[in-house]
């Protein structure tokens, strides 16, 4: 279902496979609709940083969203193995920059909150890097 | 009779007999001939005259006891006009056939000698001359008894000569007194122009004349370079050689520049005498002839002499002054100190006491005292001690002791004693140095500080906090009976251990930084940190410490007190959890929420502008909620809240101008003010002054303390943007400023549509200031 936003940042996103982790099941939903509407696959989503190493094991991944805590469960892990593999990939918090782990600084961010065309400015940051 | 003297060919006549000088052969009789031959080889003064005037040769014994040169051929008149009155008469007399005895004066320093004149016979018995022989009698070690002794009788007299200078440099006391004096004696005992001493200063290169002696011409007084009396002088001179010159105009030595100065100072002959001292020239000697004279080695002996005498002198009066300078500072220091200064002999008898002992003492009269046994004098229980340190110093070590005693008024003090051997020439004890300092004052201050001590001991150890005391350079010096249970260490393991000792190993470095930099400053301090407990484990406390000060304001090291704040530690820590999980809550929620919001919009086909305006008041909320979130949910700042809520209508620089000083909001409140802005400025961008270009907003506020407590003011004024009629219909925004904001802050909220723009005013009480 095509909505209104801007459409300039929506549209490489054709063909890219894109994990998602995020343990809130109703954002986790949301993210994945918006996502597909831009052309991308999504990969997963992943509640678990188990799950979402096993994902990364297993499937061919261009870039990923990382919710930082999930559940109490930091996912570090998965953002060090991401940049082990050169896999580009933002993070998704609602504690701000401050909330990014050790190491991370920089890493593209995205603020919830988030309205559609935060997350397709910040995709398109990532996958352009 | 033909004169004998004139003939200047006489030394050359083929006739003259061999031996005689020059001007005494000539027309003499064969008996003058013959008395002069044994007068010239005599070592006895001797003088021989003939003819009608008595023309007359001295032998070189009688030109030494004259000290002048007597020219061969000299009338009589011109020899003896100076030595004696009517000698003359009695020289002739004896010349007639009368021998005749008389006293010859030989000027002042010389005294007077026996003449004994007698005639000279010729072949026929008649008088044809005259025969002097002098016999000095003020001279040397007694009369002279015969001729064999003129060299020793020579000698002697100038030890006297010697002994005499010495006798009269020594009762001077100041250098240029000396060099004067003994300029004064050897310049005319030498018959010379001009006599200095000069003293060379420490390079020994610079050379000052103070004062002189001279037979009337200038004086060479001042400061003469060694170098310009050229290099042969200066070089003899360095080395301890004395120079000797006859004649400057015919001596290669001498450089022509040298020549020009010698004749500037009317100087043709010279000696000067050096003296040195660790091998560097100290000082000269001069003597200054106007003419030409060949200097014999005696001559210059003894000038070498004068000048180390008169060197001698002068050191000797130096060593004199300092020694006179020592014993009045060694009567200051008796005399002023506080300390009573005790001479005994060994027997331990007093036999002096310092002026300022007296005085210390308050003995009035030492008189009563002297002679007393110094151990009688302290009190029964301390003479042990006493006799001690004195037997300890007759036996050439050194006696110590702290006592109490009282003064001859009475008062009582305490001494710290100190008796020490003074030694003899035997190098054996021979009297007793005591020296008494009176420490009463010092003792009283240890005492009271002591028992200061004792009572913060006694009232910290019941204490229900952890004390500590260091000493100025930060080790421990007591803890408190707390601390010691705490940690589990005894007072006797902590003290003189650097007080951070049982502080966990990760928090040393920072609580050392803070505690070093305190004293320093000899500030107070109040840090946090892991203390090790008796069983290992750590426990945060804080340790809040200030600077200890004497009395006189010297600093003595800190005292901290230690409170176990680990409770609260693990509550802090406890809440810090809470509001991490908190924040992630509420905005999870939120963003749940929102994706409910939007996935139910897009199925349910609603109308775009429902849903943006929707997901703008979410995000609004969730703005406040960050700021709320970074101040752990303590309450926000007003600005801060403000900034946020139209941060996404600003569009450029001053579109929203801000103002207002800082106010504490707390949470209700700074979520219900983020809100209400949020309403105003999508109202001012839809319908306002932010939805044409040039409109702008004035966002202000101020605290206004009332009586009845503190209110904010704040108004949000709309300008050059187009008129804004009021609303047909109440909508969701002006409902929720209106009432939601007004009843959320329990004050007024007033909106005007006026023709310049929308203006809305809030006046709500705040909370009081350190409730926040």
């Amino acid at each position: 279902m095509t909505e209104e936003g801007p459409a300039g940042a929506n549209g490489g996103f054709a063909g890219k496979r894109i994990l998602v982790v995020e343990d809130e099941m109703i954002v986790a939903m949301l993210i994945e609709d918006i996502l597909t509407d831009m052309g991308a696959t999504v990969i997963g989503p992943a509640a678990r940083v188990s799950r979402a190493i096993e994902l990364l094991g297993a499937e061919s991944v261009d870039a990923a969203l990382l919710d930082v805590n999930l559940a109490g469960e930091m996912t570090t892990p998965v953002a060090e193995e991401l940049r082990r593999r050169g896999i580009p990939f933002a993070f998704a918090t609602g504690y701000g920059a401050a909330g990014v782990p050790a190491g991370f600084a920089g890493q593209p961010l995205l603020q919830k909150p988030f309205q559609e065309r935060d997350l397709g400015q910040v995709m398109a940051q990532v996958l352009a890097a | 009779m033909p004169s004998p003297a004139v003939s200047p060919a006489a030394g050359l006549h083929g006739s003259e007999p061999q031996g005689l000088p020059p001007g005494v052969a000539g027309d003499g009789d064969p008996a003058i001939r013959a008395v002069v031959r044994a007068a010239l080889a005599a070592p006895v003064p001797m003088w021989v005259g003939w003819g009608a005037d008595l023309t007359g040769f001295g032998n070189a014994a009688f030109e030494a006891l004259l000290a002048r040169q007597v020219r061969p051929g000299s009338p009589a008149s011109e020899v003896w006009r100076d030595l004696g009155e009517g000698l003359l008469t009695q020289i002739g007399a004896a010349s007639a056939g009368e021998g005749r005895i008389a006293t010859v004066h030989l000027g002042p320093r010389r005294g007077r000698a026996i003449l004994s004149a007698g005639p000279v016979l010729d072949e026929a018995g008649r008088p044809c001359g005259v025969l002097c022989t002098l016999v000095p009698q003020d001279l040397g070690n007694g009369p002279v008894q015969n001729a064999t002794d003129a060299p020793r009788r020579e000698m002697l007299s100038r030890k006297a000569w010697l002994a005499d200078l010495g006798d009269v440099l020594g009762a001077l006391d100041d250098s240029d007194a000396i060099a004067e004096a003994a300029a004064a004696r050897l310049g005319p005992h030498l018959g010379v122009l001009r006599c200095g001493f000069a003293r060379a200063d420490a390079t020994g290169e610079v050379l000052t004349v103070t004062r002189d002696w001279t037979a009337g011409v200038a004086s060479a007084v001042g400061a003469h370079r060694l170098d310009a009396f050229g290099p042969w002088i200066a070089t003899s001179l360095r080395r301890g050689e004395a120079a000797a010159v006859a004649d400057a105009n015919g001596d290669p030595r001498i450089g022509p520049r040298e020549r020009a100065a010698h004749a500037e100072l009317g100087v043709r002959a010279h000696v000067a005498a050096p003296v040195l001292r660790a091998r560097t020239l100290a000082a000269v000697l001069f003597v200054h002839s106007a003419s030409p004279r060949v200097w014999s080695e005696a001559e210059v002996e003894l000038i070498r002499d004068v000048a180390e005498r008169t060197c001698a002198a002068m050191e000797a009066s130096r060593a004199l002054r300092a020694l006179r300078s020592n014993e009045a500072l060694t009567r200051d220091i008796l005399e002023i100190s506080d300390d009573c200064i005790k001479l005994l002999d060994l027997d331990g008898r007093l036999r002096f006491m310092s002026t300022g002992g007296q005085r210390v003492m308050q003995v009035d009269d030492f008189s009563l005292l002297e002679g007393r046994y110094w151990p009688d004098i302290w009190p029964d229980d301390a003479k042990p001690q006493v006799e001690a340190a004195l037997a300890h110093a007759r036996e050439g070590r050194l006696g110590r002791f702290r006592e109490e005693a009282r003064t001859v008024r009475g008062t009582p003090r305490f001494w710290d004693v100190v008796v020490s051997p003074i030694v003899g020439d035997d190098g054996r004890p021979a009297r007793l140095l005591a020296i008494s300092r009176d420490i009463t004052a010092q003792r009283q201050a240890e005492e009271s500080l002591r028992e200061s001590e004792g009572r913060f001991r006694a009232m910290a150890d019941s204490a229900p906090v952890m004390i500590w005391t260091s000493d100025a350079d930060g080790r421990c010096t007591y803890v408190n009976r707390i601390w010691q249970e705490f940690t589990g260490s005894h007072l006797s393991q902590a003290m003189d251990r650097n007080v951070l000792m049982a502080i966990h190993p990760d928090d040393r470095p920072r609580t050392e930084a803070i505690v070093t930099a305190a004293r320093a400053a000899r500030r107070p301090f109040q840090t946090e940190y892991r203390l090790a407990r008796a069983d290992g484990s750590y426990a945060w406390v804080i340790d809040t410490a200030s600077p200890r000060l004497a009395p006189d304001g010297a600093y003595l090291g800190d005292v901290g007190s230690v409170l176990d704040i680990s409770e609260r530690r693990r509550a802090e820590e406890k809440q810090a959890l809470l509001v991490n999980e908190l924040n992630h809550r509420v905005k999870n929620t939120l963003a749940v929420v929102q994706s409910l919001a939007i996935q139910s919009f897009r199925l349910g086909q609603v109308d775009p502008t429902v849903r943006n305006a929707f997901e703008a008041r979410l995000l609004s909320l969730a703005r406040a909620h960050d700021v709320l979130t970074q101040e752990s949910w303590e309450g926000a700042q007003l600005c801060d809240i403000a900034r946020r809520a139209v941060q996404p209508f600003a569009g450029g620089p001053d579109r929203i101008a801000l103002e207002g000083r800082g106010v504490w909001l707390p949470p209700q409140m700074a979520l219900a003010v983020a809100m209400a802005l949020h309403e105003l400025a999508t109202n001012a961008a839809k319908y306002g002054a932010l939805s044409i270009s040039g409109g702008q907003v004035d966002l202000s506020w101020t605290v206004a303390d009332l009586p009845q407590g503190r209110r904010l003011r704040l108004s949000w004024v709309e300008r050059n943007g187009p008129p804004v009629p009021p609303p047909a219909r109440r909508g969701f925004g002006s409902r929720l400023i209106q009432q939601g904001l007004a009843a959320e802050l329990g004050g007024e909220v007033v909106i005007d549509y006026l023709s310049t723009g929308v203006m809305c005013r809030v006046d709500a009480p705040l909370p009081t200031e350190d409730a926040g």
